[in-house]
């Protein structure tokens, strides 16, 4: 994981993919209403599946969405 | 205390330009003032200068004034900048044949010093092209104004007044609803301000164009318009 990151997945962890791939760290971008966020989180190198942690889902991903919808 | 701006992150989530908008409305902010061609423009409060920048690429003679030494000096790499004040300028009356004025207003505790400043570095006739933060439903209040841009949004009607008193008439103004929480969610994802509560939901980023009135006065003191009596009865 990156150490200029401060976003999001910094845990190590021993979770694979259910695939059987290893998670390792990508750079990511999330859409929402035509707005791009960047971000650093575990992914598959095998399937591409992506992890999204609950505290950023519930965090700051939460935050945002607030902010553009007026929630 | 470090002005908001100068942010180390700051400058990687809003670009060179600063602001909200970014570069697209600063470009769209030069079209509309149409300036004549070579016009002498200061940018008021340039930042880092990419508005210099983009105004001598169109062929104005550009100056840019900031207080920040930090942004000054990347100012410089863009075209002529000096340290100053916007509420005390260091140019002569009537230097300028137009002004552009972004996301700086806000961040004055009072308008009157730098709109009075505006007024005068402008020659009659100049225009002063702005774009700002403005609040939707609540006036200001000097006493909640800690120097971020939030807590210095006027009203539309404040700043329209504000205006008018320092000898400007305004004749264009837009508004870009969505461009402000775009911006704040950027800020906030990238961990640079506090997620706002509701403040977001009270406040809007518009455009201004204001002319500097000489002698001969404002097109409503100018025009005797028939029949407006009897439209508004």
């Amino acid at each position: 994981m990156s150490k200029e990151s401060d976003l999001g997945f910094h845990e190590q962890t021993v979770w694979r993919c259910s695939c059987g791939g290893e998670l390792t760290p990508h750079k990511v971008a999330a859409l929402y209403l035509g707005n791009r966020f960047e971000i650093e989180l575990p992914a598959c190198s095998r399937c591409g599946f992506i992890l999204v942690p609950e505290s950023l889902a519930v965090g700051k991903m939460l935050e945002v969405e607030k902010i553009l919808e007026d929630k | 205390m470090s002005l908001p701006y100068e942010h180390p992150r700051w400058h990687r989530v809003m670009g060179e330009a600063l602001h909200p908008g970014g570069e697209a409305l600063s470009r769209r902010l030069i079209r509309l003032c149409n300036f004549p061609p070579k016009a002498k423009v200061l940018d008021a409060g340039c930042g880092a200068g990419a508005t210099v920048g983009l105004l001598i690429e169109e062929g104005f003679d550009a100056v840019g004034l900031d207080k920040s030494y930090d942004l000054l000096s990347k100012a410089k790499q863009k075209g002529p900048a000096v340290h100053g004040d916007l509420r005390d300028m260091p140019f002569e009356d009537g230097s300028f044949d137009g002004a552009i004025c972004e996301c700086v207003l806000s961040q004055q505790k009072k308008l009157s010093p730098a709109l009075s400043e505006l007024a005068r570095v402008l020659k009659n006739g100049g225009i002063l092209g702005v774009t700002d933060i403005f609040s939707l439903n609540r006036s200001y209040d000097s006493q909640g104004w800690d120097g971020s841009c939030a807590s210095g949004a006027r009203s539309a009607l404040e700043l329209h007044e504000a205006f008018t008193n320092h000898g400007f008439e305004v004749f264009f103004f837009e508004a870009y609803p969505r461009l402000l929480r775009e911006c704040t969610a950027q800020l906030v994802w990238a961990g640079i301000i506090e997620a706002p509560i509701k403040i977001c939901c009270s406040l809007s980023y518009g455009l201004w164009l204001c002319r500097k009135l000489g002698d001969e006065g404002s097109l409503k003191e100018r025009y005797e318009i028939e029949g407006a009596e009897k439209a508004a009865g």
